[in-house]
Order: C-alpha cells, then structure tokens, then sequence
C-alpha cells in the first residue's frame, strides 16, 4: 500500500509525494477518525491538521515504520487533544463531561447495502447488536484489520499494544460474533473453516 | 493466514459501515496543497530576510574590521628638522633624535601590542628603553634589532652605517640569506646590497675630542650618575659647576645636547629638580623650594 511512497520525498517537500500520501491513505484516516469521534468538521481538520503538520516539520521526521500505522495514530492523537480541550471547556460550562474518551461505535449501513428480504435485514440488525456487544479494543482491531486490511504489526503500532494482543482481541471478537447461530449460517463455510484453523495458528 | 484474513473481510464487509466514504476529499486535498504553496513562498521569504540579515552583519563585521585595522595600522611620520634635528619620544619612552632630512615612521597601535618597530629614512640617534617586544629599526639596506640601548642608523646613498654607543645591536642586511652581526659598543657597521661588514671600531663620539667638528648633537643618559654628567657639562661647555654635593645620590635620564649649553643647563637641572644661576663661567645649583 505504501512501497509507492518514498519518505525521502516527504522530506524534501515534493509536492508529488505529499499528493500521493494524501491520495493513498485519506480515505483511511477519514474512515477510522470518524469511528473515533462521529464530527465530521473535527475528523477533516484533524486530517488538514496532520498533514500540514507532516509538511511543516518535514526536515526533522524520521522515517517512520509504517506510514499507514504513523498516520493514523498521529489522528488519532490529534483527535482525542481536541476532544479533551471541548471536554475540558464543556465540564467547565457544563459540569458534566468525561475528559478523552471515546467509543468507536461501528454503525452498519443498512442503506448502502442491497437488503433483499427481512431475512436479510434481521441479521444486519443482529450484527449491529452483537459489534456492539464487543469492546471497543475488540471493535476497533476487528475494523482495522478486517475494514481497513491493516497489518497486525501495524494495528499493535497503532493501538500501542503487543502483536499477540491484537491476534487474541481479533480471535476473541470473531469467535464471539460466531456465537450466535443466526450469524453463523451467514459466514460460508469455508470462511468457518478457515477461522477454526486460524484460532489454531495463532496460539504463540 | 493472509486467505484467512481475506475470507472474513469479505464476510464482514457485506456489513457496510457508515461514515466510511470521505466526500470533501477533493476539496480538503485542493486546500492543502495550497497551503503547501503558501507555506513554500513563506519559507523562501524567509530564507531571503535571513540571507539579507547576514549579508548586513557580515557588512557590518567587515567594515568594524577594516575600521580597526586603518586605526591600528595608522602611521606617524617624524621629520628631522633642519639644523640639530628632531628629538621625540616614542611610545615605549624611548627617544630619538632625527637627523636633518631623516625620516621616521611608525604605528603607535601595533607599538602598545610589543611590535616596536621604526621606519628610517635617513639618519636618527636611537636611546631604547626597555620594554615589551623587540625594538626594531628598518631601513632599505636591512634591519637593526636592539638588544638593549644607545646607537645610530644612517643611511647613505648606497649603504647604511650602524654606531652602537651602549649595549648591543643586531644588524641584518636586506638580503635573503645574509647572516646577522651582533654590535658591541663601540663598534659600527656598514649595511650594503651584499651583506653586512665585519664590525669594525669606530671614532667615539662620546670620547675625548678636541675637535669641535667632531662634537656629537645629541648625547642620551639612561639612570646615569648626575655627577657625571656635571662633569660631561664642565668638559664639553667650559664651566665650573658649584655646589656638585647636591647631585650625590641623584640619577639623570634624558638627553644631553653638546652644542647648546642654555638647552642642556635647562633639561638636566630641571628634571632632577635643582634651580641654577650661571653667572662668569660658573654654574651655581640649588634646590628649587
């Protein structure tokens, strides 16, 4: 996703890579911070934020890693300075906000999918309610890694948590969606089979 | 693992989440890129504030240097008048006596920074004093560092003649590998094109000498005994000196001139603090109350 894009570009202050970079991995971080903090107007200011960051500091920035992972836990950053400063002002006002905490609700949408039947629209419902049974680590590993196609490695980066954490949290998430029987006849066979051989794999 | 991966995306995925299409993308990435412009134009501003801002200081820095450097390498520049010469003292307290025609020149900055060095041009009677750095004397012919007192330079048409009254000099000639000449007292020199001559004993003019022809302008006394120097004034002006028991104990420094007895009774005496009446050939001192 990344080999594209050479940092010494970034820089240097090409003007070409910074549009690729933007290019490549907005859609990501516009996805992800909206998961964060459902605002719009902060998610794309976070998003201007950041990257004028990157080109204003650009001669000091190492090469990080993985861009996708930098990326996306400098939002993620950002997104929750801002959040902690409007709690901060709303408990002042307000006397009753929490100071930098957030969800990251997955919302299903059910407009954007093609429902045939009732059927269909039942186990939508039934997803929605079992993603929202999980816990927010759980939620996000499971959007990261299976919304967003992210690397383990990169998801451990991001959560600032161990690999064998994110292969536990995910595992555990996916088992947990399979409890219920209504879902389960909607994963394909192949898909349960595969699963079960992956719970096997990664046990370190 | 990566098929495993890829079979549950595809799984889950046929769950659309909301909020996952990004529709100001373009719009955001239009005004970021100008903001990139924008910062751009700022950053070369100011790179030409800051490259004007050291020229200027730069500017600045030379200008102070060159300023000290004009001052330090600032010259005077000593005639010898006509008749007996231009006596001056030099910085370091040491006095020369510039022969008619002469010429001297030198920088008093450098001077207080222990380079004493002279330009001659001409004839002049150096009496050093001690101090910081070597005293140097250059002439066209060569160079003459003292190494402590009383001596003469004087350059001729194609020579230069060195006479060391006290102490010792070093004579060099103006030639690459010409070999320097220590002068005692008493001796001098001749400085051509080739070299330096063997030292050579020289008529004194601090000796006995009849000749009137022969009496020096200028003699120079550093801590010298003032009896002596009575006796040096009833040798060379003919008078008697009354009350000499005044000058036991008393030093003189400065200069003694041969030729002008009212100049040198005024010098000597006032200096060492003594009043004197000359009167019939005879000098008679007292103490100045």
């Amino acid at each position: 996703m990344e080999d594209a894009i050479k940092w010494s570009d970034i820089t240097e202050g090409r003007e070409c890579a910074y549009r690729l970079l933007y290019e490549r991995f907005s859609d990501l971080l516009y996805g992800y911070g909206m998961k964060i903090v459902a605002d719009e107007a902060m998610v794309v200011d976070a998003i201007q934020s950041l990257f004028m960051n990157i080109f204003e500091k650009r001669k000091r920035l190492a090469a990080p890693g993985s861009v996708a992972a930098y990326l996306c836990r400098s939002l993620k950053n950002i997104l929750i300075n801002e959040m902690n400063s409007v709690a901060v002002r709303r408990r002042d006002e307000y006397n009753d906000a929490s100071v930098g905490d957030y969800d990251f609700e997955l919302e299903l949408d059910a407009e954007c999918a093609m429902i045939a039947n009732e059927n269909e629209r039942e186990r939508y419902r039934l997803f929605q309610e079992e993603l929202n049974k999980l816990s927010r680590q759980q939620r996000e590993m499971l959007y990261l890694r299976y919304y967003k196609g992210l690397e383990i490695e990169e998801i451990a980066k991001i959560l600032d948590v161990s690999k064998r954490t994110v292969y536990n949290t995910t595992n555990n998430a996916i088992a947990r969606l399979r409890e219920n029987k209504v879902l389960t006849q909607y994963f394909s066979n192949e898909a349960m089979i595969m699963l079960l051989c992956l719970c096997d794999f990664y046990v370190f | 693992m990566d098929r495993g991966m890829d079979i549950e995306k595809i799984e889950i995925s046929r769950f659309p989440l909301k909020h996952e299409v990004f529709t100001r993308k373009k719009e955001i990435g239009d005004r970021l890129a100008a903001m990139r412009d924008s910062r751009r134009r700022f950053e070369a501003d100011a790179l030409r504030r800051r490259h004007r801002r050291n020229f200027v200081w730069v500017s600045a820095v030379v200008a102070a240097v060159v300023a000290v450097a004009l001052f330090m390498l600032k010259v005077v520049t000593v005639t010898g008048s006509a008749g007996n010469g231009t006596v001056m003292s030099l910085p370091c307290g040491s006095t020369v006596c510039v022969a008619a025609g002469g010429e001297i020149s030198y920088r008093p900055h450098l001077w207080n920074m222990a380079l004493r060095r002279v330009e001659l041009d001409g004839a002049a009677r150096f009496s050093v004093e001690k101090g910081k750095g070597t005293f140097v004397v250059i002439t066209d012919y060569g160079q003459v560092t003292v190494h402590g007192t009383e001596f003469e330079v004087s350059e001729q048409t194609d020579k230069m003649i060195v006479k060391c009254f006290k102490g010792c000099v070093e004579v060099t000639a103006d030639s690459p590998d010409a070999p320097s000449v220590m002068l005692q007292a008493g001796e001098e020199v001749e400085v051509g094109k080739t070299g330096v001559s063997e030292p050579a004993v020289m008529l004194c003019e601090d000796d006995d000498n009849e000749d009137g022809d022969d009496i020096p302008e200028l003699l120079n006394y550093n801590r010298e005994e003032l009896a002596n120097v009575v006796a040096e004034i009833e040798h060379y002006f003919g008078v008697t000196v009354g009350n000499k028991w005044l000058c036991d104990g008393v030093t003189y420094t400065g200069v003694f001139y041969p030729k002008d007895m009212d100049l040198t009774l005024e010098v000597v005496f006032r200096s060492c603090g003594f009043d004197y009446t000359l009167k019939d050939g005879k000098v008679v001192l007292h103490r100045i109350e």
